[in-house]
């Protein structure tokens, strides 16, 4: 992928204000380096906004004289994603999660023991390796309440990896979604790798309210505050008597996401721990 | 001994929302460390404050261990909340979004004065206005 690097030597003074132009058309965020002058970075996609955007971003820096700040020079360059982008690699390694679960990146050899179901990723990206505790609460408590022919929603999809997980556990059907493009679109490559697709659909989507279906299973691998922001659609998601797998959680906030999820009619079934992060299983009460 | 220091990263990004897309890709790439180990914290840590953009500044060791910490927010951020607003004005000589009062200036440019290079709160506050008045936001008595 191809991104339009925008840098910008500013003054210390005009940072907050450069920064909240770049943000406002478009950009994720900034990097900043240096005091004196400060350097503020950040990137666009090249596709078919992306000149409208400069437009827009030269004539606002334009203006901040006006207003007593000063812009100063502005630099763009094309630049490939491939070598930040590939630097993380050499963290994640096939990795086993549960009894039969194998997570293994595209690029490594594994010769699969008897019994073993190797998930074959390349996350780019999206979040989900299967190597950070969050990830791996998910498979274990994926592989142990997980039946045949269930219907699983996967909430916050990621690299796609637990939606492939219930698949390849039997899943009838998963619906997982995300609202980040990037995410989407490497969970739809590792679905089409695994060959999940026929039993898989990735939406983008912030919320699950645009799924009409009942759930026997959900998987939402976030954050303490949006799970607990989502309680009643996820409860509102699951046949009586389904499983909330809920995972993102540090120990301090798990109380409080535990309070939430009973008021929504959930009975705390099982508390998997690793490290700081703690990972939910809920059924579905009342 | 310390450890020695490879690198200090500063981003202003998008509170519970980073990803290893731009910026936080090229900034951390180049330092080679764990990426969605940072990324995993940093949304977890910031999910409270989630559709504001919170600074942070990570530091990177020699081992390419890192810590990091949260910095108060972008002034652009606090003047959108004293305004009541969720962005500002892309022609701000023309169009008015909000309106903030001095009282208000004054202690956002308290905040501030730590990343402005300003000594004194006059100067701070005449630069937290020309942020303001560059987003649309009038100051108001």
């Amino acid at each position: 992928m191809r991104w339009a690097e925008i840098k910008i030597e500013t003054t210390a003074q005009a940072q907050d204000a450069v920064a909240d132009i770049l943000i406002r058309n478009g950009c994720t965020g900034v990097a900043l380096k240096g005091e004196a002058p400060v350097e503020v970075k950040c990137y666009l996609p090249e596709d078919d906004r992306l000149e409208a955007r400069l437009l827009a971003v030269k004539e606002e820096l334009h203006r901040l004289p006006d207003f007593g700040l000063s812009a100063g020079d502005v630099t763009v360059n094309t630049v490939e994603d491939q070598d930040w982008a590939e630097s993380w690699k050499q963290y994640f390694h096939t990795t086993r999660a549960g009894a039969h679960l194998v997570v293994k990146p595209t690029w490594e050899d594994y010769a699969p023991e008897r019994g073993d179901i190797v998930i074959e990723l390349d996350p780019g990206m999206a979040f989900g390796t299967g190597n950070h505790a969050t990830t791996r609460l998910c498979l274990i408590a994926l592989e142990k309440y997980m039946h045949p022919r269930r219907l699983v929603v996967d909430f916050g999809t990621g690299s796609g990896i637990l939606a492939i997980a219930a698949v390849k556990l039997g899943a009838a059907l998963v619906i997982a979604f995300d609202s980040d493009p990037i995410a989407v679109k490497a969970a739809r490559e590792n679905v089409v790798r695994n060959n999940t697709d026929e039993r898989t659909e990735v939406h983008q989507a912030e919320s699950p309210a645009f799924i009409n279906k009942q759930a026997d299973i959900v998987t939402a691998n976030i954050v303490a505050e949006t799970i607990m922001e989502n309680a009643e659609a996820i409860s509102g998601l699951l046949k009586l008597g389904g499983i909330l797998i809920a995972s993102g959680i540090t120990e301090g906030k798990s109380f409080n996401v535990e309070q939430v999820l009973k008021n929504e009619g959930f009975d705390i079934k099982e508390k998997l721990q690793e490290g700081e992060w703690v990972a939910l299983v809920a059924i579905k009460a009342r | 001994m310390a450890k020695k220091v490879m690198g200090v990263v500063k981003l202003q990004i998008p509170a519970g929302k980073a990803t290893p897309a731009p910026p936080v890709g090229p900034a951390l790439g180049q330092y080679g460390i764990n990426m969605m180990e940072f990324i995993k914290s940093y949304n977890e840590k910031t999910a409270p404050q989630m559709g504001t953009i919170v600074p942070v500044e990570i530091t990177v060791f020699e081992d390419r261990s890192f810590t990091f910490v949260l910095k108060t927010p972008p002034a652009a951020e606090l003047l959108r909340k004293a305004a009541g607003i969720d962005k500002g004005s892309g022609i701000p000589n023309r169009t008015k979004v909000g309106k903030v009062t001095r009282d208000k200036l004054k202690e956002i440019a308290e905040i501030k004065m730590p990343d402005l290079n300003s000594n004194d709160v006059e100067s701070a506050m005449q630069v937290i206005a020309g942020t303001a008045r560059s987003m649309g936001i009038e100051i108001s008595d």
